[in-house]
């Protein structure tokens, strides 16, 4: 009775947690991800250093995120591959780009970068194409979770009219079905 | 028991109340940076070539002027300003706060899928914001409109509403673990107003502030505890006077000030910024919140402590004033000045508040409150 109420309590509030689209991006859905990326790949970040970059309206600062490359799963790269974002810290002054993407060192994410290379952030819907890794120390498996850290359940809850998560989401999903999901959509666009 | 035994028990003892009767946690989430108190200009060049809105408002610079009143009206030590039709350089790091409808941001293109973007400068030593401009994207169908959000046009004011909260120093709630209806979450339901919790991260950082609904004794009252505890340390504990630039009763004024402010449900970066203003005559303000029903929150103990480290800093660097000796360390002050105080706080009387912190000094351990 009490494990009822709990999943019901539990369905209750993630169906009320359901959100329609973002004031500043609107989310991709898991096909306009794979789609709209060039690569998508698995890396670890090795090194991060920040920089000005002149454009024609003046100095920016970027950050140059180097990962180490794990695994690809389109497109191609060699082991090392580089990211610039903008925003970061150089001596005493600080640019932030509200809602940027930033990577810690040692930080494991999928990444579908996206195929035009000089934008904002080099992600596919500015943060939404970074999945976090995140180990499962009990089973060593590998989940995925959102860019904010909600756990992924299945890839319908990426989107910007995505389902609310599952309850099996309470579990993020494994990064290997993730990878099957995208190989498998990957497989479909080719056929087409 | 030695003196330094019995203020570490006393310590332990506040540590725990602290931690009995602490605040629940905020839901808003804030930046590193913030403005500091005064007026910020937004120069706003969005055009007028709206048309008449579904709201009724006829130009985009009017609606992103009405989202800037609106966080005005929350909002107190800073106030934002706009200056219409503004015609200066769309540039970074100029020092200027441009907010403007373009293909690109600062040299860089937006991608399809970004409405738009809030970017901030600031000194890193000091967090202290020196500049942020927002970027509408001008490939978007825009609107301005009330209620659910509405296929194929994007509500102007709410999203100018959301990217002037990052302006002012306000972070995505939603990504740091918070579960709170704000329109400061990165991804937002059908919500086109600020809610409780924006307001009260407005406010938390510039906010100057309510009545405090908790009465402190009188000024003459915890003087009077000091001077007795003064002689405690001085002829029972038998203690080594130490150096000190903040005279007792100026220890006792601040502490209860410090004390005020937390009890208000300030943090406690927050109530020393406010104590301090009172020093330098700058501005006294309110307090964060009311104090819910219930036990009276207090501080922790090494915050205390932090707060009274500063004080002397304070005194000795900003007033000058002159070196001192004192038989009661920083350490002690703080934790009998907010043990008296919490006993006061909760229904007792000056002499009994007193005599239950001298039980506490003499080992007889945390003596129950009046309630």
């Amino acid at each position: 009775m009490f494990r009822r109420l709990l999943l019901l309590t539990l369905a209750g509030t993630v169906a009320a947690a359901g959100v329609a689209r973002s004031t500043t991006v609107i989310p991709p859905s898991f096909d306009a991800l794979v789609a709209g990326a060039n690569t998508i790949f698995v890396g670890e970040v090795m090194n991060r250093r920040s920089e000005w970059d002149v454009t024609p309206s003046g100095r920016n600062i970027v950050t140059l995120v180097t990962f180490r490359v794990e695994d690809v799963w389109k497109g191609n790269l060699g082991a090392v591959t580089q990211l610039e974002f903008m925003g970061g810290e150089i001596g005493d002054l600080g640019m932030t780009v509200h809602g940027m993407p930033t990577f810690r060192m040692g930080q494991r994410d999928v990444l579908f970068v996206s195929r035009e290379p000089k934008k904002i952030s080099p992600l596919v819907g500015l943060m939404y194409g970074r999945m976090r890794i995140e180990r499962d120390t009990v089973s060593s498996t590998d989940r995925v979770r959102t860019h904010d850290g909600r756990a992924l359940g299945d890839v319908s809850q990426i989107g910007p009219q995505r389902a609310a998560p599952s309850l099996a989401s309470i579990a993020p999903m494994r990064l290997a079905d993730l990878e099957s999901a995208v190989r498998a959509r990957l497989g479909i666009a080719r056929q087409r | 028991m030695s003196r330094r035994q019995r203020t570490a028990c006393g310590a332990l003892a506040a540590l725990v109340l602290c931690l009995t009767t602490m605040a629940a946690p905020r839901g808003f989430s804030l930046l590193s940076n913030k403005w500091p108190n005064g007026t910020v200009t937004m120069q706003l060049q969005l055009g007028s070539g709206s048309g008449t809105l579904i709201d009724g408002v006829t130009s985009w610079n009017q609606v992103a002027t009405n989202a800037l009143a609106t966080w005005n009206t929350h909002i107190d030590l800073v106030k934002f300003s706009a200056v219409q039709n503004a015609t200066a350089a769309r540039a970074e790091n100029d020092g200027l706060n441009s907010v403007f409808f373009d293909a690109n941001v600062f040299g860089e293109p937006f991608d399809r899928t970004t409405l738009a973007i809030a970017t901030s400068w600031y000194r890193v030593s000091t967090g202290v914001k020196l500049e942020g401009d927002v970027v509408f994207n001008n490939s978007k169908n825009w609107n301005s409109y009330r209620g659910n959000v509405r296929s194929g046009a994007n509500d102007f004011y709410r999203v100018a509403l959301h990217e002037f909260g990052h302006i002012l120093g306000l972070d995505h709630p939603d990504e740091h673990g918070q579960r709170v209806t704000a329109l400061m979450n990165s991804e937002i339901s059908n919500l086109d107003a600020l809610a409780s919790d924006d307001i009260a991260g407005g406010r938390s950082l510039y906010g100057a502030g309510v009545t405090s609904n908790i009465s402190f004794p009188p000024r003459n009252e915890p003087n009077d505890f000091f001077n007795q505890l003064i002689a405690v340390y001085r002829d029972q504990l038998r203690g080594a006077p130490v150096t000190t630039y903040v005279d007792p009763e100026g220890t006792v004024v601040w502490l209860t000030e410090y004390a005020r402010y937390r009890v208000g449900l300030c943090d406690h970066a927050t109530s020393q910024t406010r104590v301090f203003s009172a020093i330098d005559n700058t501005g006294v303000y309110g307090v964060c919140s009311l104090t819910p029903a219930g036990a009276i929150p207090f501080p922790p103990r090494n915050e205390g402590l932090d707060f009274m480290t500063a004080l002397q800093a304070k005194y000795r660097d900003g007033l000058r004033a002159a070196a001192g000796s004192s038989f009661i360390d920083n350490e002690g002050a703080v934790v009998w000045v907010l043990e008296y105080l919490r006993y006061r706080l909760n229904s007792c009387g000056h002499g009994d508040a007193t005599t239950k912190v001298v039980m506490q000094i003499r080992g007889q351990g945390i003596q129950p409150v009046c309630r």
